[in-house]
């Protein structure tokens, strides 16, 4: 019998598929009433470790307990834990409803449960239609409700938010929080960083088959230091003035600025001016987690030398000699900015644009728990963002013959949550939000020309309208009105053009 | 829990079409090979002065459990296979243990497969009985007798077709496999167990062991009816026509096709629970 406790826990996990070794002695504990974010890229062995701790694959060494006892021994499982391990999992010829049926049979909950879960997500008007048919965030959906049958202690999600539709993304980050609340335990794996930093209290970041970090999200936070962007008259002389003062940690781009770490900018302006030297630009960059998260995670699966930040951009987008413009970002890289609007559930679109000067980023992690081998970023053109840089960079695109792709380049992730998911006040608007993919791009906020977005219209419901129907019924609600607290409907709290809810895919 | 699952399981059959697409042709085959069969006899019946009107219906009626069990066993080694395919077995595994599931699908599979047996009896029975008279008809006895054995055998063919299904995870590799190996395997093992002068182990193989245990058994009540004595060196001819001749006895080998049932079950078994699913 298990202990009810919650906890996820993993003891010196490892995994070989032959000759490959998908996770290598991975420890970590998962606490109730948290929501700990699970993080890696590609291939690091995030779903060899759910899977693992599912008992769906067999470690080769090491354990992995829910609520004390490995997962198949749970008398129970479906009433201990749900699980979205795929968006995939369904007969295709077996309708929404049959299928929440036959699991809801398996786990013994009453057969209402399944219409239950079905509107919960989103999935009401669908019940009867094929999943062969579904879209992969219909799909994402579905399994969703499926894993929330057996109103499960644990909650378990490999990369939940792949094809489903900001509205969706918004609602799905309201209800794990608030399903977290109500003391039960979610571990919700993603390969960015971004995708779950507002989502997560605690994260355990896995490279290689191996943990990097363990640990909260604010712990993390505070291993960042500051950085000053300053572009000088004179970089050799305010070099040497802030070497007098004992100022190191700088490094020097080629088109004439300096990055200095663990310094407030007051200091660098004061120097400057002891110096004699102007300074034509200046800026603070606080820590950037996402970038911290690269240094953290970078280097598999890619030869040596090579930049993980360049993996950021299209194929092919990168012009011959782009980098030697020196400290600027990648051009399709910048949109992350809007990966991660600080207020993104409260507010417009100009927020993020707003807060862009104070999100920083360090671009040089420093004294990172776990860091894997040097911090190549030395080199890099920087990916820091913020506006004054965005200028840098459309001005370096300019030079590197990049002007159009840099005005108009846009990050598909860039924008996970526009405005407005629409409640159930709007829901002509809500028609069809997965298929408004043009418009959620169109509105994807770009940094450096912030002003766009908000002159758009609101999004006319694309010609496969009919076919979304079922969306219609999409709405946040309340997991379980008895237990868990209903979450919050972002549509309450959002203004500005309803509906045009899209999915950048 | 056990009931659960099987309840899930029973759903799973139900909810999709693959039941009656494999039921339908199923039936199909049976009345048709037994229509036409029945036909063909009294055509021949009719123009021939000499023929005596005898009970056909014995051997129409055994043969046709020959292609019920390939459908069956297809039915049975899908329903694990194509949880594989569309990964519902992930599911499937976090809401029941390993064995229980595959214990319920033993259960469910094995009550299906009688329920084809008894459906594909009932229209091979109408093909003989339309065209037929009342001497074509086994009587009735042996009829009860014959749909009982070949029903239960059926059924066994949709359990062993889920320890089939439980280590060929692919349900095309599946649906490819069967039939070739009812149809072609099987006369290629048989020859080459008669080229090492060894023939009878052919009997006891397993689509040879579960088919003879119906046709062996029919031969014998058809040859009975013709009230030929025994000893009667025509006796071996008909025999010989039917290709039951040295057979052994219908219990043998409907113990033999029993084992068969059970080591396949046990392979399926030991294999799907300790696959990876990825």
């Amino acid at each position: 019998m298990h202990d009810g406790s919650g906890r996820i826990v993993v003891q010196s996990l490892t995994k070989q598929f032959g000759a490959v070794t998908a996770v290598s002695n991975i420890s970590f504990a998962v606490e109730p009433g948290t929501v700990t974010g699970f993080l890696g890229p590609n291939g690091a062995g995030k779903t060899t470790t759910l899977r693992s701790a599912l008992g769906l694959i067999t470690p080769t060494a090491g354990t992995a307990l829910v609520n004390g006892v490995p997962y198949n021994e749970l008398t129970d499982p479906g009433r201990v834990l749900g699980a979205v391990l795929e968006a995939q999992g369904f007969h295709p010829r077996r309708s929404a409803r049959n299928h929440l049926r036959v699991y809801a049979a398996a786990i013994g909950v009453p057969d209402t449960r399944a219409d239950a879960v079905l509107s919960l997500v989103g999935l009401g008007a669908a019940g009867n239609r094929m999943p062969g048919g579904f879209s992969l965030g219909m799909r994402q959906r579905l399994a969703l409700a499926t894993a929330l049958l057996g109103d499960p202690q644990i909650l378990i999600l490999d990369e939940p938010a792949n094809g489903l539709d900001p509205e969706g993304v918004a609602w799905l980050r309201t209800f794990l929080r608030a399903f977290a609340q109500t003391g039960r335990t979610v571990l919700v794996s993603s390969h960015g960083l971004a995708e779950v930093e507002q989502t997560v209290d605690r994260l355990i970041i896995i490279s290689r088959g191996q943990t990097v970090y363990n640990g909260s999200l604010a712990d993390l936070r505070r291993t960042q230091q500051n950085k000053v962007l300053v572009r000088p008259s004179d970089p050799a002389k305010l070099l040497e003035a802030m070497r007098e003062d004992n100022i190191l940690n700088v490094e020097s781009t080629q088109d004439g600025w300096l990055v200095v770490g663990g310094v407030v900018s007051e200091q660098i302006a004061d120097i400057a001016l002891r110096a004699g030297v102007s300074l034509y630009d200046i800026r603070t960059e606080a820590p950037n987690l996402e970038q911290l998260y690269f240094a953290l995670t970078q280097g598999q699966y890619t030869p040596a030398g090579y930049q993980p930040q360049v993996g950021y951009q299209p194929p092919g987008y990168q012009p011959p000699g782009y980098q030697q413009t020196g400290y600027q970002q990648p051009v399709g890289y910048q949109p992350q900015v809007g990966y991660q609007p600080p207020g993104y559930q409260q507010r417009q679109y100009s927020e993020p644009v707003a807060q862009l000067p104070q999100q920083p980023n360090p671009w040089a992690p420093q004294a990172q728990p776990g860091q894997p081998g040097p911090q190549p970023q030395d080199e890099l053109p920087t990916p820091a963002q913020g506006t004054p840089l965005a200028a840098i960079q459309h001005e370096a695109a300019i030079q590197s013959g990049t002007a159009v792709q840099s005005g108009t380049a846009v990050q598909p992730q860039a924008q996970p949550e526009p405005q407005a998911p629409a409640g159930p006040a709007a829901p002509a608007a809500s028609a069809a939000p997965e298929t408004a993919a043009p418009e959620a791009a169109a509105e994807a906020p770009q940094p450096n020309q912030a002003a766009a977005p908000l002159d758009l219209p609101a999004a006319p419901p694309p010609p496969e309208t009919a076919q979304q129907n079922p969306y219609q019924q999409w709405a946040p609600q309340p997991f379980d009105p008895t237990s868990p607290p209903p979450p919050e409907q972002p549509g309450d709290q959002e203004q500005g053009p309803s509906g045009s809810g899209g999915d950048a895919r | 829990m056990t009931g659960n699952l099987i309840k899930a399981e029973f759903r799973k059959v139900m909810s999709t079409r693959l039941w009656w697409a494999l039921l339908i042709p199923s039936a199909a085959v049976a009345f048709l090979l037994n229509l036409f069969f029945t036909l063909g006899a009294s055509v021949t019946q009719s123009i021939s002065e000499t023929a005596a009107h005898v009970p056909l219906g014995y051997i129409s009626l055994s043969e046709s459990f020959g292609f019920t069990a390939i459908f069956t066993s297809i039915f049975g080694a899908l329903g694990m296979a194509t949880e594989y395919r569309h990964r519902s077995i992930t599911t499937t595994y976090l809401t029941g243990s390993r064995d229980g599931v595959f214990g319920a699908k033993l259960v469910v599979y094995g009550v299906f497969g009688l329920g084809y047996g008894v459906i594909t009896l009932a229209f091979a029975t109408l093909g003989v009985v339309i065209p037929g008279d009342s001497n074509t008809l086994p009587n009735a006895g042996d009829w009860l007798l014959l749909s009982l054995i070949g029903t239960v055998i059926i059924a066994l063919w949709a359990v062993l077709g889920v320890g089939i299904g439980g280590f060929i995870s692919n349900p095309i590799a599946v649906v490819l496999t069967l039939p070739l190996y009812g149809i072609l395997g099987e006369a290629l093992l048989g020859g080459f167990f008669g080229a090492i002068q060894a023939p009878q182990i052919s009997n006891f193989l397993p689509v040879k062991a579960s088919t003879d245990s119906v046709t062996g058994l029919a031969a014998q009540m058809f040859i009975d009816q013709l009230k030929v004595p025994s000893n009667s060196p025509s006796v071996d001819a008909i025999k010989d026509a039917l290709s039951a001749a040295d057979l052994p006895q219908w219990w043998v080998t409907s113990l033999v096709f029993l084992a068969y049932t059970v080591v396949f079950c046990l392979i399926g078994w030991a294999v799907s629970r300790q696959r990876n699913v990825t």
